[in-house]
């Protein structure tokens, strides 16, 4: 055995940030396009040529979706019960504006009509923005704590409300992510257009980079005074999943509790800010291709962040502290980790190949 | 106590999007390896029309995908939304199948893109792989998908963790090696071919009724016959009685199947839940941190039958406490009801060997040069058939497992989340809706393309001029 049960639930849980850094760079290109495309100002030849760039790209980035829920569901199975049970709303309206790609890029492409073609632009509008927005919010939640409770037979009680998740920190946070992937898409259009539509580009990307640095500031400042979470029990990294024998306890400023013991950490949160920062200036420069570059780096960063402050934390519980999930607590078996690792050992890079060499043949 | 709406509720939702994976899933799989093949055939005589048939073939293809994914993206949200308890008990074994049919969907998908633009920019072979790689990748994900519901239906691998309370992988290989799950994925997968072929013998014979696109019209119906023959012979000959051969919940489905009296099972199940009843209770002094190794071992003799105790929740909460009256209903409750599974067994077979005739008088006709308009409209209007008898074996195969999620160790019953009643209403109108909305736009699109026929390709097949 190459490593150890502590070992292998760290590792999975850093395979399982890839999968979202995987979806987020990919589907966030087809997010951010879709949202922007109502402020293009680009005529319906330009229109049409931006939807057969990316519609054969779509299937694909949604499976990266797929594929981050299902090594969540293998390496953490409780982790995705109580979470999406939680969130089951917001996914319902998430999965449902999903539906709406990529047979919706079929269907834009395939059919001519104007009266349908404007239906289209705003069904796929939406199919960006709500995506975008409500995965931010299910972010926002993680950080807050989500409202469950696991019962000693480890039945999950759901104890929240639908209008109960969008707290005014979710949406803020909601509202970040929005802003994130408008930027990511300004970008990547800026790399593959010209005069009036370029500049254009230039412009959101600008607008949407400056909205982006400011609330994720907003976020952050608020995060200091926040409630976090902390497992006041010994940890036992290589203890057996039973979420139900630690204690918990919430304090203001406690999701630094990360940084400060480990200061180097503040590199993610400041990278975030200078990568934002110089893909802005990048991109006034005209140095389209570098601004992307920069751009997906931010993103990682955001995502490791998150990951970082939340850490050991997967689903901190609000109402019942004990029924907390760590990735400790919560794994699947040493068995199953290693057969994740192993899969996702060959399919991670597999799949950032071919959907790095996808994007690459498109003109 | 979990409420019998919540339950009802949650089992529509399954059902629901079951339906949709199951309208188009079986299309893809066949049209993948048909496509695969003509363009195989294409790229080796260099006849032009089998490029055309393939991309043809290809744009309605790409429609089935479409929806497939949109099937599993909502599949694979709902065992967390709607099967927590499930997700929480079983994740540990049934997430890692599911994990390797979502790389099946993922080179299927990835490599969509690369077919739907490719044809221009790769060269012919490389386009060949991706068509390939694609026809791999559905038959992966289809492998993926069904060693997991295999694995509901049979559960080896894995056993109970007092400690963890919930179901451990202690074997993967054997997981992989079902054989519940490989008869599954056998009579799946040619059942899958004989929905393909009955989708192409329609449209071909349409366009040949309608006297349009008659050289791609007459080489598809000659494939789709043979494919067809074939196939729905070769699903009827291994048939699915290698599916019953493994485990007693089969043999208790085969009963049903057959009509027959199942005294004998009702009178073991109430031994089983007896010693499961003796399980629970040994499980609940084994928590309290006892670790007696008599205990442990009175504990591991019992545990088998744990999963007959959790029956008795859906009555009697508290299990070990439970009235003779309310044992007395767990074990009639124990097998599922006889006649559905008496009738959908019948409609599969009637329909099987309606299909049998169809191909038989297609192959005849495309050998003989029979230009009957009759055949030809038979063979439009049977577009339903072999959906009908996909949808009867899947019906037979989820009821039958009634009432058990997971065979033996999970009762449906037990696998719900307890969200409200509002929340799932809301969910399942939700899907609904957006299954019917999506379902007219591919009928939409499907009709299109076919009025399209094989002159005009997707906009991504064309060379783009910048975007300027």
């Amino acid at each position: 055995m190459l490593f150890d049960y502590e070992m292998l639930r760290l590792v999975c849980w850093g395979v399982l940030g890839l999968f979202v850094v995987g979806f987020v760079l990919s589907s966030g290109i087809e997010i951010g396009v879709s949202m922007l495309l109502p402020f293009l100002h680009a005529s319906e030849a330009q229109r049409a040529e931006l939807v057969a760039r990316l519609a054969p790209t779509s299937a694909g980035n949604q499976v990266w979706l797929l594929a981050t829920i299902g090594v969540l569901f293998a390496g953490w199975p409780t982790v995705y019960a109580a979470t999406f049970a939680s969130f089951q709303p917001l996914l319902l309206l998430t999965v449902l504006s999903l539906f709406v790609r990529p047979l919706g890029w079929y269907c834009r492409a395939s059919v001519t009509r104007e009266d349908w073609l404007k239906k289209w632009d705003k069904a796929l509008f939406i199919s960006g923005l709500l995506p975008a927005a409500l995965l931010g919010v299910m972010a926002g939640n993680l950080l807050k704590g989500v409202p469950f409770h696991l019962a000693s037979d480890m039945h999950i009680a759901f104890l929240g409300s639908f209008s109960g998740l969008f707290s005014p920190f979710a949406s803020l946070v909601g509202a970040t992510c929005v802003a994130l992937l408008t930027v990511h898409g300004a970008i990547y259009l800026q790399t593959h257009t010209q005069d009036a539509l370029y500049q254009r580009s230039k412009a959101l990307a600008m607008s949407g980079g400056l909205a982006f640095l400011v609330l994720f500031a907003l976020a952050g400042g608020w995060i200091t005074h926040l409630e976090g979470y902390h497992v006041t029990t010994d940890i036992m990294p290589s203890g057996v999943s039973n979420p139900l024998t630690k204690f918990v306890k919430r304090g203001d400023g406690l999701w630094l509790d990360n940084y400060e013991h480990e200061p180097a950490l503040w590199a993610l949160p400041a990278l975030a800010f200078v990568c934002g920062i110089a893909a802005l200036v990048l991109s006034r420069l005209d140095r389209a291709y570098w601004a992307l570059l920069a751009s997906a780096v931010m993103v990682v960063m955001v995502i490791l962040t998150m990951g970082v402050s939340l850490f050991p934390f997967l689903a901190p519980s609000n109402i019942s502290l004990n029924s907390s999930l760590t990735i400790w607590d919560a794994s699947a078996s040493l068995t199953t980790l290693s057969a994740l690792l192993c899969l996702t050992g060959v399919m991670l890079p597999l799949m950032a190949i071919a959907t790095r060499g996808l994007y690459k043949i498109l003109p | 106590m979990i409420s019998e709406t919540v339950v009802e509720l949650s089992r529509a939702q399954f059902a629901l999007h079951a339906v949709q994976y199951f309208l188009f899933v079986p299309l893809t799989l066949g049209l993948s390896l048909l496509l695969a093949g003509m363009e195989s055939w294409f790229v080796i005589s260099g006849q032009g029309v089998y490029q055309r048939l393939t991309q043809f073939w290809g744009k309605l293809f790409a429609i089935g995908f479409g929806l497939s994914m949109v099937a599993s993206l909502a599949m694979a949200c709902q065992f967390g939304t709607h099967w927590s308890y499930f997700s929480h008990y079983v994740g540990d074994v049934f997430a890692i199948p599911l994990l390797l049919g979502f790389a099946g969907l993922f080179i299927a998908a990835n490599g969509l893109g690369w077919f739907l633009f490719g044809w221009q920019r790769l060269g012919k072979w490389s386009h060949l792989v991706v068509t390939w790689l694609i026809a791999i990748g559905c038959h992966l994900s289809l492998f993926g998908f069904l060693i997991a519901s295999g694995w509901m239906q049979n559960p080896v691998g894995a056993e109970l963790n007092p400690q963890t309370l919930r179901l451990e992988l202690f074997d993967l290989s054997l997981v992989l090696g079902n054989p519940l799950a490989w008869a599954k994925i056998v009579h799946s997968l040619l059942a899958s071919y004989v929905v393909t072929a009955g989708f192409m013998l329609a449209i071909s014979a349409y366009y040949l009724l309608k006297q349009r696109e008659i050289e791609l019209a007459q080489r598809s119906y000659r494939i789709a016959a043979a494919f067809g023959l074939v196939t729905v012979i070769a699903t009827m000959a291994i048939g699915d009685v290698s599916i019953y051969g493994a485990g007693a919940m089969q043999h208790n489905k085969l009963a049903a199947i057959n009509g027959l009296p199942n005294d004998a099972t009702l009178e073991q199940n109430r031994r089983r839940i007896a010693n499961g009843v003796k399980a629970y209770a040994l499980l609940q002094e084994l928590r309290d941190d006892k670790k007696e190794p008599e205990l442990l071992a009175a504990f591991a003799a019992a545990k088998v039958d744990l999963g007959y105790a959790l029956l008795l929740k859906r009555w009697r909460e508290s299990v070990t406490d439970a009235t003779p009256a309310q044992i007395e209903q767990a074990v009639r409750a124990s097998v599922p009801a006889t006649a559905p599974l008496y009738w959908g067994y019948r409609s599969m077979i009637a329909t099987g060997v309606l299909l049998v005739l169809l191909f038989l008088a297609a192959n005849a006709s495309s050998i003989l040069g029979w230009r009957h308009a009759w055949l030809f409209k038979t063979s439009l209007y049977a577009l339903p058939l072999p959906w009908l008898a996909s949808a009867s074996g899947w019906f037979i195969s989820e009821f039958g497992r009634q009432p058990w999620l997971v065979a033996d160790m999970l009762p449906t019953w037990q696998g719900v989340s307890t969200l409200t009643v509002a929340d799932l209403a809301v969910s399942l109108a939700a899907y609904g809706l957006a299954y019917t909305g999506l379902l007219a736009l591919a009928v939409m699109l499907t009709l299109k393309f076919i009025a399209q026929g094989s002159v005009e390709v997707l906009p991504f097949n064309q060379e783009p001029s910048h975007v300027v």
